[in-house]
Formats: structure tokens, sequence, C-alpha cells
């Protein structure tokens, strides 16, 4: 029996190369993959078993100041190596127009600019297609613009910080790691304001960004574009031998 | 609007029945066939497998040409058959082997149930009326085919799908039809026919993936 309506939650790959997947098939059960095993799960026995994933993260964590409520779930997925080198976190305020996020610079390459030149800052003011084109992780069926229209509504309506989750900076950096959504909306709601954020300290500064992501991206981005480029004028000339064998036919 | 050739509709159709294919149309939404079908839309042809060879074959024959299908490349799952598309003058038929519907999670083509495979054969109705096609779904298999489509191809109930959906419900045997939800929405099966009887069609979707209860 298959089931058409299956919800992949995580999809990864474990340290031994294996497989590591939770599927939600809607109506029938949670299916945890882990290599060749796979388990089953009712909705409420999968709710238990996550609590008890969350109990082991935090007792891995030796920091007191660690809470696990203070993060994006999906955010801790992305940096859950990093987990280790984690020194310290603390609380500050900071003024919006001080916090740095990617946007798209000279010739289309991503560099670094103030978060009033933010993707989602623009679409939040009618102009989204730079947030449009931007590829991301949304929520199930959640387009970009549904995740801005959905994000910017939550911080109108309930202030933030929301749900104890913080916008989250590492080291000495102003660069946003996670809350982008959250900090555009912020901007536009009340302008240049004060916000408290966390930030994670990790040991030696690990994890830091380049301060120049114009120049570390300008490479890899003409070689993509290159790459389309040859694509391109391969599936042309493909369609030039089909024409050619359609007339001589 | 410009449409497709009635008598090229006939043709087709009494050709097949002469054959001796095994086949079902699948869906004739809005009365379309066999007079109304826009040159922009296709005909739903379900051919049995065992049936693919000898179809093909009389197809090619009688002037059909197999072209590549509109949608471009798309994974098929579970052993289904790919679809095949044919053409001929601006009639286009998409040929399906099994009924099958879109996975939430990729798009990914995967076809239903076994029991729900073989039940369409033992189960389809000859239409003993003015139309050439001579064989539909059943009732049961046709709603199941509708809602199907509509969840997990289309994302949406379209109009002509309600309009029909509740034409053939005035028919349908529950009992049957919840039999055959089960196999494709699990525990959903009970709020999805009570979803369909109450004609809560725009929350269908969202209700069904918001779905806890299991």
């Amino acid at each position: 029996m298959s089931n058409p309506a299956v919800i992949m939650l995580t999809d990864v790959s474990t340290k031994s190369g294996g497989r590591f997947k939770i599927e939600d098939n809607i109506g029938e059960a949670i299916h945890i993959h882990y290599d060749n095993f796979r388990i089953d799960l009712t909705i409420k026995e999968f709710f238990e078993f996550a609590e008890l994933i969350e109990g082991c993260f935090i007792s891995l964590i030796d920091n007191p100041d660690f809470n696990i409520n203070n993060y994006d779930p999906s955010f801790l997925l992305d940096i859950y190596y990093m987990i280790p080198d984690l020194e310290g976190i603390s609380f500050e305020k900071v003024f919006l127009s001080e916090l740095i996020v990617a946007r798209k610079g000279v010739l289309g390459v991503p560099s670094w600019g103030k978060l009033s030149q933010s993707r989602v800052l623009k679409a939040l003011n009618g102009d989204d297609k730079e947030n449009n084109d931007y590829l991301q992780k949304n929520f199930f069926r959640q387009s970009n613009k549904e995740r801005v229209e959905s994000v910017s509504s939550m911080v109108y309506e309930l202030g933030y910080p929301f749900n104890d989750e913080y916008i989250v900076l590492f080291n000495n950096q102003k660069f946003i790691r996670d809350g982008q959504h959250r900090a555009a909306s912020l901007y536009n709601k009340n302008g240049d304001a004060e916000v408290e954020v966390l930030r994670m300290i990790f040991t030696n500064n690990k994890y830091n960004l380049s301060d120049n992501l114009w120049l570390k991206s300008v490479a890899p981005a003409f070689k993509q574009k290159i790459y389309n480029l040859i694509i391109r004028v391969y599936k042309k000339f493909k369609i030039l031998q089909k024409i050619k064998r359609i007339i001589f036919r | 609007m410009e449409y497709c050739s009635e008598k090229e509709i006939v043709s087709l159709f009494d050709n097949l029945n002469e054959a001796g294919v095994n086949y079902i149309l699948l869906r004739n939404l809005d009365c379309e066939l066999p007079s109304k079908l826009s040159v922009n839309k296709d005909i739903d042809l379900l051919v049995n497998e065992s049936d693919e060879l000898k179809f093909e074959k009389h197809m090619i024959k009688n002037g059909w040409e197999k072209v590549k299908h509109p949608l471009g490349h798309f994974p098929y799952l579970y052993g289904l058959k790919p679809f095949k598309f044919y053409q001929k003058n601006k009639i286009k038929l998409d040929v399906c082997f099994q009924l099958a519907c879109r996975s939430l999670n990729k798009g990914e083509w995967f076809p239903l149930d076994m029991k729900i495979q073989l039940d369409l054969w033992l189960n389809k109705q000859f239409v003993d009326n003015k139309n050439p096609w001579n064989y539909i779904l059943s009732v049961e298999d046709e709603v199941l085919h509708l809602v199907t489509r509509s969840v997990f191809d289309k994302n949406r109930f379209t109009e002509p799908y309600i309009t029909r959906i509740e034409e053939l419900l005035n028919n349908v045997n529950f009992k049957i039809l919840s039999d055959k939800f089960e196999l494709v929405f699990f525990k959903y099966t009970a709020y999805m026919v009570n979803a369909l009887k109450s004609k809560d069609y725009n929350n269908i979707i969202v209700d069904y993936i918001k779905f806890k209860d299991y």
C-alpha cells in the first residue's frame, strides 16, 4: 500500500554515509528511516520521541545559558555540527540598521549589505523580485512571498521575540545568521529601533563569515553563469540538429 | 474557440472498440466529448496494461503519432508505467495504464493501490448510449479518481470537477467509496467523505495536510 501524501520532514546523511529520513505519511504514520531500518510511529509517539531527542540534545550541550526554545528548530538543524564549539551565549541590544544581510550585489553576485537593503525588506515594500528568485527552504507548500507575509504578520500581531525565538548573530559579527524575516519586519514596522538579539560565541571565532562576500562569491558565480551559458548553447544546438533532421528526412 | 473534429473523435473510439482494446475513458468533464473538445485539451484514456502492445500497434496503424508528453520528463515510482501521448491532426490522446496520482512530496507520479487497479477493470461501466466510447469508470472509481486528482495533481477542486463529483455522489455507494478512500487517505477517510457530503471543497486540502489524528 502506498501513500501519496508523504511529506519529507527531514532527509539528511548520517556520519556513516547512510540516510536519516523522517516522513509524515498523512493519515497513516510517521516513518523514521535510519539506513535499512524503518520505525513507524503515531503522531503522539512522534511528539514524545521528539521531546526525548530534545532532552538528549540539551544534556549534550554543557552550557547553562543554552535554551533550546530560543532558536528556530530548522536553524538548529543547520548548525548542529557547530554546537560542540559553542563557548557562550549572550543577549544584547543592537540597532536594526547595524545588522548585515546578504543581498544581490554588483553583476548579480551576492554581497553584504545593510538590513535596509535586504531582499525581505524590499519585498515588504512591494519590490519582491529578488526575494521571489532567492533559493531557500520554507515550510511545506510555502512560497518565499508567503513566508514574508506570514512572518511579518506574526511580528506585527505578536511582537518580537515571539515563541522566545531571537535573531541570531555569531561571535563579534553583525551578520544575521537567523531571523532576517523578523528583523526586516521590525524595521518595516518601527524603523531603526533597538532590538534584543542572541549572540552565539564559538571557540576562536570559529564559523565567522568572510567580510568580503562579493570577492569570495564572484568566481563561483561566474563559473555558474558560464555553465548555464554552455547548457543554453548546447540545447540550442540540439534543437538546430532536430530541425535539420526534420528538414532532410 | 477551435474544437477537435467530432468525426475523428468518433472514429478513434469506433476503431478502439472494433480492435477489442480494453480501455476506459477516464473523464469527460463538462461533456466536452465528442463535439466540444478544444484543440488545446486532450482525451484521457486508461488502457489495460495487458493491452499495451495491441493498443500501440493499433494507434500507429491508424495514423496516430506517438509524441513526447507535454508535461516533459517526470519521475515514475513503484513500477508505474510511463504515460504515453499520441496525436493525430489536432486531437491529442493522453494514455495511462494505471490509475495514478502525484505525490505531495516532490510531485513524483505513482500508482494508487493494487486493489484499486484490479477493481477498475472489474467494475468498469459499459455505457450503452449514443456516445462512441464503450467504457467509463464505475461511479465510486470515478469519484476516487476526481478527488485524488484534485488533491494531489491539481491541488484544488475546480468547478468542472466539483460539478461532476456532485453528480456522481447522488449515485455513489458510500461504503464502497470509503473502502477505496481508505487505501489512499487512510485515517482521513471519514473526514474526506464528510467534507464531500458537506461540499466543503475549499477547506479539504488544507484540512488534509494539517490532519494529525493518527
